[in-house]
This record gives C-alpha cells, sequence and structure tokens, in this order.
C-alpha cells in the first residue's frame, strides 16, 4: 500500500509529467487561459488516460504479447486512444452538452495530447501490474490538471499585466512554466 | 544571396516550433545536446516526409469521414519502423530519445501537414512540404540544443550514432562558468521562452514594416 | 449500413497493410536488438567479473520489487541488477558478490541527479564504499547526498536478500 501512495505523489508533484517530462504543452499553451475551462479539461483527460490505460494494458498483455505482435503496439494504442475519445466525445454530446461546448475543438485534440499516449506506453515500459498501471494513469494526469489549473490562474492576471510585445501570449507563458518548474523541483524528497 | 535571405526570413515567420508551437513537448525534452537535436530531427524529416508523400498518394481514395485514423495509422506505422530501425543501427539515439522517439507519432507537425497540405497537394509538392518543414523543425532544435548543451556543458560536440565515434568537439567554455541549470527543465523552459521571443519580435518588425509599406 | 461496412473494411485494409509493413520491418530488426541487449550487459558483467568464462540469467524472487535481474557469473558469483528512485529520477545499478559474500563490483547504469550531490553515486568514491563490503553489513551513505545514497543503501540491501536465497549463504 505505501508503495501505491508513494508512486501516486512522487508522479502528481515531484516527476510531474508537464514540468519534468515536457508532456501535455499544447494544451498547456492553448487550453490554459481561463481556470474553469482548465479543470474541465483535466477531468476529461483523467477520463480518457484511465480508460485508454485499461484497455491498452489489457489489449497488450491478452492479444499482442502471445500473438508476439508486440511491434503493433504504437498503432493499436493510437486507434484504441482515438476511438475512445470519439466516444467520450458523443457520449458528452448527449448528456452533458454544457461541457461539450466549453471544451470545444480540445476534446478531440486528446487524441494527439502527448501525455495519453505515453502513460499507455509508459504502463508497459515499466511492467506495471493492473493496479500499479490504475495507480500511475491517474496519478500522471492529476499531475497534468494540477499544473494546468495553476497555470490558468496565473495567466488570468498575466492577461492583465504590462508585458513587452516580443513576449506577450506563449513567450511569458512559458518564463511562467520555467518557475513552476524551478518551484516543482523542492517537491524532490517528499516521498 | 537575397534568397538566402529570404529562405532564412521564411524559416523565421512561420517556423513550426517557435511561430506555431507545434511538436514543443519533443523540443523542450530532448535539446540537450547537439546529437539527440539531429537525430530526433532526421527523424521527424523522414517520417514527416514519407507520410506526406504516403497520404498524398491516396488522398483521392480515402473516405473523407474515416481520413482521420487513416493518416494516424500511416504515421503510426512509419513512426514505429524509424523507431525500430534507430533501435537497430543507432542505438545511442534510441537511448538518448527514449519514449519521445514513439511520441512522434504525435508530434502535432505531422498530423498537421497531413490534415493541411499532404491532403490536398500532389505528391511532388508534398514532398517538398515534407521535407522543408522537417528542415525547418530540425534547425530549431539544433538552435536550442546549441545554446543549451553550450551554457551547461561548456562543448559543442557531434557523435556519430552508427558507430558511437566522435566527430569534432570544441571547448568554448570553462568548467566554472558553466550554467548546469540549463540542462534542466527550467533551462529548457526559458531558452525556448527567448527564442520564441525573438521569433515573435521579428514577426513583429516584418509585420511593421509591411504595413509601412 | 453499406457505407459503415465500406469504411470498416478500408480501415482494417489500411490496418492489415501497416501490420505486413511493419512486421517486414521487425523480421529485419529484431535479431540485431536482441544481440545489442545481449551483448551491453554481457561487458558490464565481464567488468564486475573479469575472469569468468558464462554468464547466465537466473531467476530469483524478491519481495521489495526492486531488483530487475539477476545474472549469475558460473562458479564466481552473482550480479544483480538493481532499481531505486533517487532524490530526482530513478537510479539503477548492478552489484556482484562473489561465492564468498564478499561486494566485488558496483556499477552504475543509468543515474539522473542532481550533479555534484546525488551525481557522486555514480563517482568511483561510492564503489570504493561499496566493493569490499561483505554480507550482511550494509553501505554508509554518503554525507550531502543522503537521500539518494539512502535508496541506494536499501537497494544494496534487497540485493543482499536476492544474494542470499540463491548462493544458500
Amino acid at each position: 500500500m505505501a508503495g501505491l501512495i508513494t508512486l501516486f505523489i512522487s508522479n502528481v508533484v515531484i516527476s510531474n509529467v508537464v514540468l519534468t517530462k515536457f508532456l501535455g504543452m499544447c494544451p498547456l499553451l492553448g487550453v490554459s487561459r481561463k481556470s474553469s475551462s482548465a479543470v474541465g479539461m483535466g477531468l476529461a483527460v483523467i477520463f480518457v488516460i484511465v480508460g485508454a490505460s485499461i484497455f491498452t494494458w489489457t489489449l497488450y498483455y491478452t492479444v499482442l504479447v502471445p500473438l508476439n505482435l508486440q511491434y503493433m503496439d504504437l498503432i493499436t494504442f493510437i486507434l484504441v486512444i482515438a476511438a475512445f475519445v470519439q466516444f467520450v466525445e458523443m457520449f458528452l454530446k448527449k448528456y452533458s452538452p454544457a461541457l461539450y461546448k466549453a471544451l470545444g475543438i480540445y476534446l478531440p485534440l486528446i487524441t494527439t495530447n502527448c501525455v495519453v499516449l505515453f502513460v499507455t506506453l509508459d504502463n508497459i515500459i515499466q511492467g506495471f501490474d493492473f493496479v500499479h498501471m490504475l495507480v500511475y494513469s491517474t496519478a500522471v494526469p492529476t499531475g497534468f490538471m494540477l499544473v494546468l489549473y495553476i497555470f490558468s490562474t496565473i495567466r488570468e492576471r498575466l492577461d492583465q499585466s504590462n508585458i513587452p510585445n516580443a513576449f506577450k501570449g506563449n513567450p511569458i507563458a512559458l518564463i511562467v512554466a520555467a518557475l513552476m518548474a524551478a518551484i516543482f523541483t523542492s517537491f524532490a524528497g517528499l516521498v | 544571396m537575397k534568397t538566402l535571405g529570404n529562405f532564412l526570413l521564411n524559416l523565421l515567420k512561420e517556423n513550426p516550433v517557435f511561430g506555431l508551437y507545434l511538436g514543443i513537448c519533443s523540443t523542450l525534452a530532448i535539446t540537450t545536446n547537439l546529437d539527440n537535436a539531429i537525430g530526433m530531427g532526421v527523424s521527424v524529416l523522414i517520417v514527416l516526409t514519407i507520410s506526406n508523400i504516403m497520404i498524398s498518394s491516396i488522398r483521392k481514395i480515402t473516405p473523407d469521414e474515416i481520413r482521420i485514423p487513416v493518416y494516424i495509422i500511416v504515421i503510426a506505422t512509419l513512426t514505429k519502423a524509424i523507431e525500430l530501425l534507430i533501435k537497430a543501427f543507432a542505438p545511442t539515439i534510441d537511448a538518448a530519445l527514449g519514449v519521445y522517439l514513439p511520441l512522434i507519432v504525435v508530434n502535432c507537425i505531422i498530423l498537421g501537414r497531413a490534415e493541411a497540405y499532404a491532403s490536398k497537394n500532389n505528391i511532388w509538392k508534398s514532398t517538398l512540404d515534407g521535407l522543408n518543414m522537417g528542415l525547418a523543425y530540425t534547425l530549431s532544435l539544433a538552435a536550442m540544443s546549441i545554446i543549451r548543451q553550450i551554457l551547461a556543458d561548456g562543448v559543442l560536440s557531434l557523435n556519430n550514432p552508427f558507430n558511437s565515434t566522435l566527430i569534432f568537439q570544441i571547448n568554448i567554455i570553462p568548467a566554472e562558468y558553466r550554467i548546469a541549470i540549463f540542462k534542466e527543465p527550467i533551462g529548457a523552459f526559458l531558452t525556448f521562452a527567448f527564442l520564441a521571443a525573438g521569433v515573435a519580435a521579428i514577426q513583429n518588425a516584418t509585420a511593421k514594416k509591411a504595413e509601412v509599406k | 449500413m453499406k457505407k459503415i461496412i465500406s469504411l470498416t473494411l478500408f480501415l482494417a485494409l489500411a490496418s492489415a497493410l501497416a501490420g505486413a509493413v511493419l512486421a517486414g520491418v521487425n523480421s529485419i530488426t529484431a535479431p540485431i536488438i536482441e544481440e545489442q541487449k545481449i551483448a551491453a550487459v554481457k561487458a558490464t558483467l565481464k567488468e564486475i567479473f573479469p575472469s569468468a568464462t558464462e554468464f547466465a540469467e537466473v531467476k530469483f524472487e524478491d519481495a521489495s520489487g526492486k531488483v530487475n535481474n539477476v545474472y549469475e557469473a558460473k562458479g564466481q558469483g552473482f550480479v544483480v541488477k538493481v532499481t531505486v528512485q533517487g532524490y530526482k529520477d530513478i537510479i539503477t545499478f548492478l552489484i556482484g558478490y562473489d561465492l564468498n559474500g564478499e561486494a566485488v563490483g558496483f556499477k552504475v547504469v543509468s543515474i539522473n541527479d542532481t550533479p555534484g550531490i546525488g551525481m557522486r553515486i555514480g563517482d568511483q568514491e561510492f564503489a570504493d564504499l561499496v566493493i569490499g563490503s561483505s554480507v550482511p553489513t550494509p553501505v554508509d551513505t554518503l554525507a550531502g547526498a543522503t537521500v539518494s545514497s539512502a535508496a541506494v543503501v536499501k537497494g544494496i540491501e534487497a540485493a543482499i536478500v536476492v544474494f542470499k536465497t540463491l548462493a544458500e549463504y
């Protein structure tokens, strides 16, 4: 149990997927201007990653390995993710049209979100069993959502400040990211 | 000379990395030295160009509703093929790029060009577009890597990935003056931010010039 | 209905083609990749047991989850590959014990820690602390790099447990 908790905490803050692995930068720079959409996006990503992880992990160990088709992992994983996101889109459109509208074009873009494919691949690379896979696939996007949310609150204030023209928009956001990365390194040694 | 100037200007104005912010995940992660930059850049260039060629060749027979999954299948196949070939013939690059090599499949540049260009233009034009974008990407990665490597390691070096031999190494900054944080995430973000601001400044300047004219 | 069938068929055909291409590339590259894996490990094993002629990977039981592989240097001892969580990132190392229970080799395979602090684990200074220590005494931690070195020490302890079961020591 202690191992699972360590796994969870270390992947949310210490080895944060955005600030140490640089994944999920596109949605970070694109979606993070309003904190409300940041939370909605974060929750959607958590749902997609956990779901896709369960499917791809099971597919890998019950189909690809026994048939010696491990090299098909990339194609099958990305297709599973695309199908899953499509399914989530249809579900949201029918049962929560408000959230569907709020996420807009960023919902189908979750398919190309590096974090999703990364987690599905990493579950295999790290050799996780089912339980560890569940914990890891929940922890990583939680870390993503955390950073996305903090980022959006900072950007809301930044948009109202006086910034040199060349830095307006994304460059200043990257400097914020640099500072956040530096601050998050202080979490090392937490567990 | 003018065409070289134009080429460089285009490189900056429509830069996929610092102007359009595509493919940034890998840019920040692997640009700690020049070997990685060239390894990743060339891999993306190959996948992008062949993907453009293939998608352009099947653009007339691909049903519109499933074009995105079909593009994904093409790109994923090419990415995996490159990954296997690099694992076998240039293992140092594989070890350095790690998980970012298979992540080429979700590099926004490739799917973006497939959808925006290759699906609408003939094979020759698509090939050129792939080479052009791939080159721009590689040069952008190289720019970041050179800055980070010189500041953090103090040297500029290049290795032959196929047999792990050193091609050249120039010592530039002595050990006491090196700034190690440029190897860290904070250094990556800072370098990227300043390069992006530089490109934005150039874009603003040329836009102003065009207005004045 | 007909549309859905034709679309699905197109996708299936595309996937099958993709699979065929990858199967081809895989058949060329797989044997080369296998060879490299073995060669890489063999080189490091030889550094720890230079006079051993035969190495074989052996099965082991490990409750800690830290031990990745165990290799036997026939007639001479065992090399245990361990992965632990350091201060910043994971640390993977090999530790070799001869049949008298003495640590004869310590090699860090992968480390990505704070320069000048955690990275000292990879230096000769720490390796010298480990080599010569014997089962069951663990190693002291490095002053100033306590988090990383404590993790490595825990990893060494796990290796010792596995070594004991295999060498019946």
